[in-house]
């Protein structure tokens, strides 16, 4: 990594850092994890551990990425995204940010690298969250146990950077758009149209030509449930979209005529 | 030699505005250049172009002609600049906001209070930009500008915003930065009294086009040539005549001896003259021979 790129990274950083987006990226991550203890805690005949120990880790972590994947995740990638760009819009701080020594290509970069780390970190907080549901009703309730056996970190490990992978095309065109329009409300219309457009593609048998339904049909396939077969893999199809979107957004950050 | 120099450098904006127009800007090293206009008249563009914030629709602007940078990312490093403030990070403090910036420019941490020191908001500086009133922006502004030590520091109406004696301690500020470390500054104002005591070098513009530019002493000296003689004589048609002959010089008024756009030099000349002649002077006035008089004949007179 060229030292200038670092300290454009650095400079990323230190301008989200004090944002609430590191902030509703933990609490999203543990919404569900939380809801989940205090349903097991509720209901332990039911929900926990002793219900059904075999099958317990991978209900408990299917059950968690059902609704996120769907709706939840989309929804925050397109909040989080929109508004780490909105900054610079809202504090008009693009003339500033240009006016430093670091290149556009470099600024670009830096800015989503952040926004995709912080989308790793939401990943990694929410299966530790996930975990921790699986523990901590069993230290809390007398008739649960804590489960005998770890969860299966690697399929979990594995699982998520292919979900990390499918979320990409959204993260890119999110991105692109966010940096496109100043006015916060027009790429969040049409991230949202995206995220509906997904939930419909869920139920058609061409739905791979939607990059925005591949985080869900990824979670189709993770959890087993996995409806059509379709003639492309939808992984290799996240990354081109990825590149497309973000493409476009790269050379039309690049040829931006007003720049601040 | 300059500093900055641009050639017919030119924007016109999407409805068809011409809002810079042919301007050949030539900023002198170690100057402060004062770049004058009123409100709408193409200062801000032209800075916008200067920083690459929007690209000319003509023309060239040439950065340090006699060393000049390999690329953009070198030069800025060598310019510091606030353009139509605020441009801060309000969720963040000063010293954050201006920590973001030593990171960019790779200034050291000891550089940061320095400046935040300088523009006297070092008690303020682990305050939230949000809570700041709009002139401690406009400090913070200005600090993050000198913070790299550029060689070229362009400010956009450094003074909107701040308080009498605020103006007054940025102005000194900048004229001790000017004298003790050398930095070219280029700024732009519409108030001319502001010029005034701040400026070695000036350019006026209006409506996008130059209407003058040179040293202050050149300023000066224009509008003291474009000023009005007022004359009142125990024989008026006679004087009118001798000055007519003498000087080649016709009245604006008729019957009345007024004239205009001469050289002040000229008065004593045409008193000494009046007087040989037995012509009794009760009255010899000069009027409109101030700056303020000058930079509204400029930016009003279409043909200037
Ligand atoms: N984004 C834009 N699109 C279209 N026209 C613009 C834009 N920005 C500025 N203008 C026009 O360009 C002209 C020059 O504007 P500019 O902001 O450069 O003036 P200024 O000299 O900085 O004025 P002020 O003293 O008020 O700051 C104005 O007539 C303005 O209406
Ligand atoms: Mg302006």
């Amino acid at each position: 990594m060229n030292t200038t790129f670092g300290r454009s990274l650095q400079c990323e950083w230190m301008k989200t850092r004090h944002t609430p987006a590191v902030r509703i990226a933990l609490v999203g991550a543990l919404l569900i994890p939380l809801i989940m203890t205090i349903a097991q805690l509720r209901m332990p005949k039911t929900m926990s551990y002793n219900a059904n120990p075999a099958e317990y880790w991978i209900k408990l972590y299917i059950h968690s990425w059902e609704f996120m994947a769907v709706l939840l995740l989309p929804f925050g990638i397109i909040l989080i995204t929109s508004m780490l760009v909105q900054i610079e819009f809202k504090n008009n701080t693009w003339k500033q940010t240009l006016i430093t020594p670091q290149s556009l290509t470099s600024i670009y970069f830096a800015k989503f690298v952040i926004i995709s780390m912080l989308l790793l970190l939401f990943f990694v907080s929410f299966n530790l969250f996930i975990v921790l549901s699986g523990i901590i009703p069993g230290l809390l309730h007398s008739d649960i146990d804590v489960p005998a056996h770890w969860p299966p970190l690697l399929k979990i490990t594995k699982d998520m950077a292919a979900m990390w992978l499918t979320c990409l095309p959204l993260l890119g065109l999110q991105y692109t758009l966010s940096l496109r329009f100043s006015n916060f409300i027009v790429p969040i219309a049409i991230g949202l149209a995206c995220i509906i457009a997904g939930i419909f593609a869920l139920q058609w048998s061409q739905g791979y030509l939607i990059p925005f339904a591949y985080s869900s049909f990824h979670f189709m396939i993770m959890s087993g449930q996995e409806k059509f077969q379709f003639p492309y893999n939808i992984y290799w199809l996240s990354l081109i979209s990825f590149v497309v979107f973000a493409g476009v957004g790269y050379l039309s950050f690049l040829f931006r005529k007003y720049k601040g | 030699m300059y500093t900055l120099q641009t050639k017919q450098l030119s924007h016109r904006f999407g409805n068809g505005q011409m809002a810079v127009d042919h301007i050949n800007l030539q900023v002198p090293d170690q100057s402060i250049y004062c770049f004058l206009g009123p409100n709408g008249a193409g200062k801000t563009t032209t800075l916008r172009l200067l920083l690459g914030l929007i690209k000319p629709t003509a023309g060239t602007i040439n950065f340090f002609p006699n060393h000049p940078s390999p690329n953009r990312v070198a030069l800025m490093q060598r310019i510091g600049a606030c353009i139509e403030v605020p441009s801060l990070f309000h969720h963040l403090t000063a010293v954050q906001n201006v920590a973001i910036c030593a990171n960019a420019y790779r200034t050291p941490k000891s550089r940061m209070d320095e400046v935040l020191q300088l523009l006297g908001l070092a008690d303020a500086k682990n305050k939230k930009v949000s809570q700041f009133s709009l002139g401690m922006k406009q400090r913070l502004s200005i600090a993050i500008a000198l913070l790299h030590q550029p060689e070229l520091v362009i400010l956009d109406e450094p003074t909107n915003g701040l308080d009498p004696q605020g103006i007054a301690e940025i102005r000194s500020t900048i004229i001790e930065l000017n004298k003790n470390e050398k930095i070219t500054f280029l700024i732009s104002s519409h108030l001319l009294s502001e010029v005034e005591k701040l400026a070695t070098h000036v350019g006026i513009i209006h409506k996008g086009q130059m209407k003058f530019q040179g040293t202050m002493t050149e300023l000066y000296q224009a509008s003291s040539k474009a000023a009005k003689l007022i004359l009142s004589t125990d024989n008026d048609e006679a004087a009118m005549q001798l000055i007519a002959t003498h000087f080649d010089m016709q009245p604006i008024a008729s019957g009345a001896l007024i004239y205009s756009s001469i050289d002040q030099s000229l008065s004593l000349k045409i008193n000494r003259m009046l007087h040989d002649h037995r012509i009794g002077v009760s009255q010899l006035q000069w009027q409109d021979n101030d700056l303020e008089t000058h930079f509204l004949r400029l930016i009003q007179n279409p043909t200037l």
